[in-house]
């Protein structure tokens, strides 16, 4: 454990309670992941805050010492937005589980983030009320994560995502102060925060309070399970539905692979051979769904359905969904492992693209099970691969890049529910441009001018913000005399790499070529880590292999080196990326090197101090890369940052 | 629409342009051009730029291209509207609430009140839907309505005044938890008469919002007084234990009335001029119409 959080631990037990502070290394482990087991990362400390003071004097902590901290609801997140910091805080919110108050009148409830979705709407019933995101994870996710992910679920269609049912919220910004986002009542004045907010991911702030909207419980509830013999047919129907100007509850599609797995899990009962089935669920006032019900019925027939079964008592319907709802859990026992994406495409294009998966996924001999929200166009598909075969995990990662692909290309999204996190953000230049990404940035700025508020999710690159706070340092007099350049890397360089976020070499190969150089010294590389925090730009102490260097080579450097090198003072100050020095807030790597996904840094920007090789020295290449094996790091060269003299 | 967040007695149903926009192109204040979100319903790539620019009033860039989720024409509609004499201001307070939380799915739960002890509510409530659906909804909810007391209609075309504000400079937005609107109908009365204007009340009171519209004659000094008078009353019923429930914010008055009565106690003020300072460091973008004055 670092010495900075191992200096936080008394303060943290002051705080929480020394039971809510968790250090052992094995119950840590219990937090290393979220939903999405691929991307692993032990947390420094664990802190378990009973109230908003206490999230709040946590923050502050946190702040004050510069360690990055995540928040965690329930851990069912799917793309790893809380997967949690190697050297920082995971403030795990699951203690704060109390519903504050519930007003049946102005259907509004006030929770705490660690309530579970479920639990609300539980609370609500007695009073004909409910709440109406429902995610598939409801039973055990968290409202606080729901507002982290502006979570949808299958009902989403006609109800609107989170956003749409969170009307104020009380949160502890990065600097640890408690703040009010929005008024309560969903009606804003000045500026939308709540809504920038909802969705942030954990990047701008924790939620500590939950002002909901609940709705009343529909009158009347129908749902039709209604087969066809392709996924094409059942995409025309979706689009007949919607064209007609029905606007149901929820429109699901599962196809044949979903459908075998999902008999074999729950035995639900669909209709046996169904290339797809298609679950219709309209909602509303007995008067209108009778009418709706039969225009749905007839068009679902008109696109070819060979079975329509019809179910409006809730334990029937239970059957049905439940079918739906275990798709994910049920492809798990047809194969070893799978991929879930999360794309979106506009429901016009829902056939060319279920077309292209299939393409895919003949081509490159990876199946792919599709289980989709089809009203609203966000595909699931589960790329289904076995890790025990060479290679197969590859080219399912291929599969579900070339799957994203497909969807951009018809104007659609990444992501239509289960936020970018760590899993996604490689994919988030192919979405937007530099420019785009910049101006996201501007609110992460605005917010958490540290980025010490659950850095390296969503954003490939980080950007850094305003001023840096501490001592103001001039740039490495090497750096000014054109002798060296800063340059920036990252980790996770392969796609296929199976490490988490932090577990790769800390720079490749430069260890090695110093050891065998050991006693000369006269290679032309010098090099040192340093981290970027909210103190400024430092060499990392005692990191970087240019000690193996020893001796007076050390004693050289570290008077070169182991002070920090260059200012990063992006305020009005050098910009490091080329032209345009008087240009606000320039991040390392911006124009030349935006859109590589290989700095999706899990913590925080690392830079390195190169001095310009002589010319002809050999660039690190495959040789340098250190051992292979499971945490392998793949090509990780240098992206130069020339720093204007 | 978007830069100022308007939206009219739908509201209660859709939302507000914040709530229907799916991508946004914007300029910001130092030339960049840039866009967030998409041509998508469903989509969580990136921060919800459009949720920031919808009601900025233009401070933080310039709008020039909005994407927007679009609902299908309903077949039929139908008002059903309610009228509450002056000394029953309790039933029509009961019957928005009664409206606002039946499961008869309104588009639209309106209160209207041109002011004075002397003058009679309405409650008005669109419901849209198939021929057969509404005529029934309809009958439900003249029923609902007439409970409390109210004198009710069904029409198929909207009553006078429907989502039109009175003839007026100033305009008072209080925003309020559905719970509290007999207290808040109180508060805007006894600020009137604290002060001496006598306030036009309308707007989509079961999404708990409601404008009082000040008379076009009345001076800057009453409608500032107003202002606070009525911030003050209604503080008391805005904050309950789990936190905000409300506010009172000008949406329109001279400049003179709107600088004085800006309000400082805007939740998350100082985030939003962090926002503003990074987007606009220079306070270029029209400087004035910042929440919170400035």
């Amino acid at each position: 454990m670092a010495a900075t959080i191992q200096a936080l631990v008394p303060r943290m037990r002051d705080i929480c309670g020394a039971g809510n502070v968790i250090t052992d290394p094995l119950e840590l482990r219990t937090y290393e992941c979220d939903g999405l087991t691929s991307h692993r990362c032990v947390p420094a400390l664990v802190v378990l805050p009973g109230s908003a003071a206490e999230v709040a004097a946590v923050v502050s902590a946190c702040a004050g010492a510069g360690v990055p901290f995540v928040a965690r609801g329930s851990g069912t997140g799917l793309s790893g937005g809380a997967l949690p910091h190697e050297s920082g805080v995971l403030i795990v919110m699951s203690r704060m589980r109390a519903i504050v108050e519930i007003d049946p009148v102005s259907r509004r409830a006030v929770v705490e983030p660690g309530v579970t979705n479920l639990a609300v709407s539980k609370a609500a019933a007695p009073f004909g009320l409910f709440y109406a995101p429902d995610p598939s994870s409801q039973v055990v996710c968290s409202v606080g994560g729901n507002v982290a992910e502006n979570s949808g679920g299958a009902h989403c269609l006609k109800n609107g995502f989170t956003v749409h049912h969170v009307t104020g919220l009380e949160i502890v910004t990065p600097s640890g102060e408690l703040t009010w986002l929005g008024d309560g009542t969903g009606i804003c004045s000045g500026y939308d925060l709540l809504g920038a907010f909802t969705g942030s991911e954990g990047t701008l702030g924790i939620v500590t309070k939950i002002v909901v909207k609940l709705m009343p419980v529909p009158e009347v509830v129908h749902l039709l399970l209604v087969a066809y013999g392709s996924t094409a047919e059942g995409g025309r129907a979706v689009s007949d539905i919607i064209a007609a100007g029905v606007l149901p509850a929820a429109i699901e599609m599962m196809d044949a692979l979903a459908i075998e797995a999902a008999e074999e899990a729950v035995h639900c009962n669909y209709p046996a051979g169904a290339g797809a089935v298609l679950l219709v669920e309209l909602d509303g006032p007995a008067a209108e769904v009778e009418a709706e019900l039969s225009t749905v019925r007839s068009l679902c027939e008109a696109a070819g359905a060979t079975e329509i079964q019809a179910a409006d008592d809730p334990a029937e319907r239970a059957g049905i969904w439940a079918g739906r709802k275990s798709a994910f859990a049920a492809v798990g026992r047809i194969s070893p492992a799978y991929i879930v994406q999360d794309g979106v495409v506009p429901r016009t294009s829902l056939g060319a693209v279920l077309a292209r998966i299939a393409e895919l996924s003949a081509e490159a001999g990876i199946r792919v099970a599709n289980v989709f929200h089809a009203g609203d166009g966000n595909l699931h598909p589960l790329v289904l691969y076995d890790d025990n075969v060479p290679g197969q995990a590859e080219a399912a990662e291929k599969v579900s890049g070339a799957i994203l692909d497909a969807c951009l290309e018809r104007g659609g999204s990444i992501t239509g529910e289960h936020g970018v996190g760590v899993d996604k953000s490689r994919y988030m230049p192919r979405m937007f441009g530099a420019d785009d990404l910049d101006t996201m940035q501007l609110v992460r700025c605005a917010f958490d001018p540290a980025g010490l508020c659950n850095p390296g999710k969503i954003f490939p690159t980080p950007r850094l913000c305003g001023e840096v706070p501490g001592r103001r340092r001039p740039p490495h007099p090497a750096v000014v005399a054109g002798q060296a350049e800063i340059f920036l890397y990252g980790h996770r360089t392969v796609v296929a790499s199976r490490g988490p976020p932090g577990s790769c070499r800390r720079l490749p190969g430069a260890g090695r070529r110093h050891r065998r150089r050991r006693g000369g010294g006269s290679g032309p590389l010098v090099r040192r880590l340093a981290v970027v925090d909210r103190r400024g730009f430092r060499a990392l102490a005692g990191g970087g292999r240019g000690r193996a260097r020893g001796g007076a080579a050390r004693r050289r450097d570290r008077a070169r080196l182991g002070r920090p090198a260059v200012t990063l003072r992006p305020g009005r100050g050098p910009a490091l990326d080329g032209p345009g020095s008087g240009a606000r807030g320039r991040r390392p790597g911006g124009a030349g090197a935006g859109g590589r996904d290989d700095r999706a840094a899990g913590r925080g920007v690392r830079l390195g101090l190169r001095f310009r090789p002589a010319a002809g020295a050999r660039r690190p290449g495959r040789g340098d890369r250190g051992r292979g094996g499971r945490y392998r790091h793949g090509r990780a060269a240098a992206v130069p940052l020339r720093c204007p003299a | 629409m978007v830069a100022t967040g308007t939206a009219g007695p739908r509201r209660f149903r859709y939302g507000a342009p914040r709530d229907l926009l799916i991508g946004i192109t914007v300029v910001r204040a130092d030339g960049v051009v840039a866009q967030a979100g998409g041509k998508v319903v469903k989509n969580v790539a990136g921060y919800d730029l459009g949720k920031l620019f919808a009601g900025s009033r233009g401070t933080l860039g310039v709008i020039t291209e909005a994407a927007f989720r679009l609902h299908p024409l309903p077949a039929a509609v139908a008002w059903v509207t309610a009228e509450f004499g002056p000394a029953e201001r309790a039933g029509a307070v009961t019957a928005v609430a009664a409206a606002a939380g039946s499961p008869l799915v309104p588009s639209a739960v309106e209160l209207d009140w041109p002011g004075g002890s002397q003058r009679p509510l309405r409650v008005g409530v669109l419901l849209e839907g198939t021929g057969p659906g509404v005529a029934e909804r309809a009958k439900q909810m003249s029923e609902l309505l007439a409970a409390p007391g109210g004198a009710t209609s069904v029409a198929e075309t909207a009553p006078a005044r429907w989502g039109a504000l009175p003839p007026s400079v100033t305009v008072v937005r209080v925003s309020f938890w559905v719970s509290a609107l007999g207290p808040v109908l109180d508060a805007v009365v006894a600020a009137g008469a604290d002060t001496g204007v006598r306030p036009a009340v309308s707007g989509p009171a079961g999404a708990g919002a409601l404008y009082a519209c000040l008379d076009p004659g009345t001076s800057d000094e009453d409608a500032v007084r107003f202002v606070s008078a009525l911030r003050e009353r209604v503080a008391g019923t805005a904050l309950g234990a789990g936190g905000p429930r409300g506010g009172v914010v000008v949406l329109t008055a001279p400049p003179a009335v709107l600088t004085a009565t800006s309000d400082r106690t805007v939740p998350g003020l100082a985030l939003m001029r962090a926002v503003r300072d990074q987007f606009d460091p220079d306070h270029r973008m029209f400087p004035g119409r910042f929440a919170g004055g400035g």
